[in-house]
């Protein structure tokens, strides 16, 4: 984990992002009012369900959303420039170079007509105006910074020929190439065996150490989270619901939802009913008030219909989104879990 | 639960042969070696291994779809081979990983739940009566018995998938990662759901499953694939708790829990995943067992008893926990 107390300014500030989306139903809410923030060097994690807004909103920073999608924002400054007034031309500069990106599948974001070393060395030769000897020798760096064995081999052959965890080593070392300032990995080990996550999850912390990149990931993975994460997000129906230290959220989940989620989780070794969450994710399309929670919240009441729910500061820099009062909630979290852990 | 064994393998492998066409015989590899297991009524016997460990060829092989090798594999005391399509399609049903791509959309939740019956020739009114009670003791609300599958969501499909299992009164039901393309809130509505169905319904499980996690909230027996071999078999309050072969230490020992205490575990694996095609000699784990021995690469370890079960590792000291 990276150093908290350093009082540098943000890498990456995004203010009330907001994503809308034509679909032929009317208009999707993907992400609405949406703020964190990441600073350099820190690993910063978005946890939620599908359909949450998780992706959407990091595509949206990205500006590789659709057409259909409008994006808008109080803010979203990187490195000093506000991303929303840069130009098409001017934000591919910026992706692959200072922010690189791992998509979660590896099988289809790599091309697989082009060898491995034509695409580790794409985004260096594009950004760097380097030679391709140049290019190449960073690539065969950075493949073997990322565990791959015989690099220079590897380098001739096609995605095909490698195996999924191979492939996603090559993923990273391609985010690598430009020495990026912000990696943003989302989902980067769910198609993945559990040996093989662990593996390149291991590799990902080390390598920020090693590049002090500061590390975006999205997951759906709480176990992931709570192992890597510095601070984090948890997202639900388009809205950051809880937000702050990762280990106080273990520790002391306020929101009703994040509390359900990691009472969902089996733990081998732990034998106890799961807990689940009734109902489903509310449809994100036309308008809506209130708390999106509600119905499926156990402690939801006649004001959560129509209010919609402050977002509350506590003591420890963390926050949540809810009607009920921090004192009120810790009260709540006592009398269901008088042992205190989650 | 009785001591009444609903469904054993003995000795079962399957052999497939890749690359082969014209002047070209191809290769064979056994995608399952002589895998050994039983199960009793009622209970649930885990199958667990990473991608390419043969968890889903055996699988396929219980649900009859496929026939093994060599090996025979016998349920209530029958030989597979003995049953028709149609009398095994009474006693084995099987759950998918996908709900998205294992029902048909052009059929509506009633539709789905009704063709086994109708396939074995259930009276019309009959059939309503049960559709209803199925979709009632899966969680399924009546309003949805005219929806189409993409008008549910993916924890609304696997109950569907459920009751479509369910509806013939199987002994065993072989469910192959049903939860995995699930969210964790809607996994543990589904895994709340099978724990439930199997006492209302004594059934026996088998639980195809790659999260320990998982494993252990459903199952009493557990079974551990690589490449093929089941390399350890036993209790799985036992096997997850002492394992005994390394590479279950290593599975265990790669599982996440949500703990902000621990950071990020350090497995002990060398390389990765070996070719299925030509599979290493002696111990098929030991190029990447981190305690091998000079002998592991050349003779087969033999199945010994452990306190947990058995144990295919010529480091597991018979009858005691290592």
């Amino acid at each position: 984990m990276s150093d908290l107390a350093q009082p540098s300014a943000p890498l990456l500030d995004v203010s009330n992002l907001v994503v809308d989306i034509k679909v032929s139903a009317g208009t999707l809410h993907a992400v609405n009012g949406v703020s964190f923030s990441v600073m350099p060097g820190e690993t910063y994690c978005i946890v939620g369900e599908s359909g949450c807004g998780k992706t959407v909103a990091t595509l949206a920073l990205m500006g590789l959303l659709p057409r259909s999608a409008t994006v808008r924002a109080d803010r979203i400054m990187f490195e000093g420039h506000d991303l929303q007034t840069l130009s098409q031309e001017q934000l591919s500069e910026l992706r692959g170079n200072r922010i690189g990106m791992i998509f979660q599948d590896p099988m289809t974001s790599l091309n697989p007509v082009f060898t491995v070393g034509n695409q580790l060395m794409e985004p260096y030769l594009r950004h760097r105006n380097a030679g391709r000897r140049e290019a190449r020798e960073r690539a065969e760096y950075l493949l073997e910074h990322v565990g791959i064995q015989a690099p220079r081999q590897r380098l001739a052959q096609f995605p095909h020929q490698l195996s999924g965890g191979l492939r996603q080593r090559v993923m990273i070392a391609m985010a690598l190439m430009c020495e990026p300032a912000l990696l943003i990995a989302d989902e980067p080990t769910t198609a993945l065996d559990v040996t093989v996550q662990v593996q390149i999850l291991n590799l990902l912390a080390k390598l920020q150490r090693e590049f002090k990149t500061a590390l975006i990931l999205i997951t759906h993975d709480l176990g992931v989270v709570a192992r890597l994460a510095d601070r984090m997000s948890v997202m639900y129906a388009g809205r950051i619901v809880e937000s702050g230290t990762a280990r106080e959220i273990f520790k002391a989940p306020h929101h009703p939802y994040t509390r359900g989620l990691l009472d969902c989780i089996p733990v081998p070794g732990v034998h106890r009913r799961l807990g689940s969450i009734p109902g489903i994710v509310p449809s994100l399309i036309g308008e809506s008030e209130g708390c999106q929670f509600r119905n499926r919240c156990s402690l939801a009441s006649a004001t959560c219909v129509h209010d919609d729910p402050p977002f509350r500061h506590l003591t420890t820099g963390n926050g949540y989104r809810c009607v009920i009062p921090p004192d009120a909630m810790a009260n709540i979290a006592r009398q269901v879990n008088p042992g205190g852990a989650p | 639960m009785s001591d009444e064994v609903v469904l054993s393998c003995d000795n079962v492998s399957r052999t497939f042969v890749v690359g082969a066409g014209f002047m070209n015989r191809g290769r064979a590899f056994k995608a399952v070696d002589r895998v050994s297991l039983s199960i009793r009524r009622g209970e649930t016997l885990a199958i667990v291994g990473e991608s390419g460990s043969g968890k889903t060829t055996l699988a396929r092989m219980l649900l009859g779809v496929l026939p093994p090798s060599e090996g025979t594999i016998a349920i209530g005391g029958k030989p597979i081979d003995g049953y028709d399509r149609l009398s095994l399609a009474r006693v084995v049903q099987p759950i998918f990983q996908d709900p998205y791509s294992s029902l048909n959309p052009r059929k509506t939740v009633e539709q789905i739940i009704e063709a086994p019956l109708i396939v074995h020739g259930t009276a019309a009114a009959d059939r309503t009566a049960r559709v209803r009670r199925m979709m009632d003791s899966v969680g399924l609300s009546l309003r949805l018995i005219h929806s189409y599958g993409n008008q549910l969501s993916g924890g609304q499909r696997q109950r569907v998938a459920i009751a479509r299992a369910l509806v013939m009164q199987p002994a065993i039901v072989v469910c192959d990662e049903p939860t995995s393309a699930l969210d964790v809130s809607v996994q543990a509505q589904i895994l709340n759901l099978l724990v439930d169905l199997r006492q209302e319904f004594n059934l026996t499980y088998v639980f195809i499953s790659h999260d320990l996690g998982v494993v252990d909230y459903i199952a009493a027996d557990i079974a551990v694939m690589y490449l093929g071999q089941v390399i350890e078999y036993g209790k799985a309050a036992n096997v997850l708790r002492h394992p005994q072969h390394p590479y279950t230490k290593v599975l265990l020992g790669s599982v996440l829990s949500p703990d902000p205490d621990q950071g990020l575990p350090d497995v002990q694996m060398k390389g990765g995943f070996p070719d299925i095609i030509n599979p290493p000699s002696g111990c098929r784990f030991h190029p990447r067992c981190p305690s091998s021995l000079p002998l592991c690469a050349v003779e087969e370890p033999a199945a010994r008893v452990t306190a947990n079960g058995m144990a295919k590792c010529v480091l597991v000291a018979s009858g005691s926990h290592a």
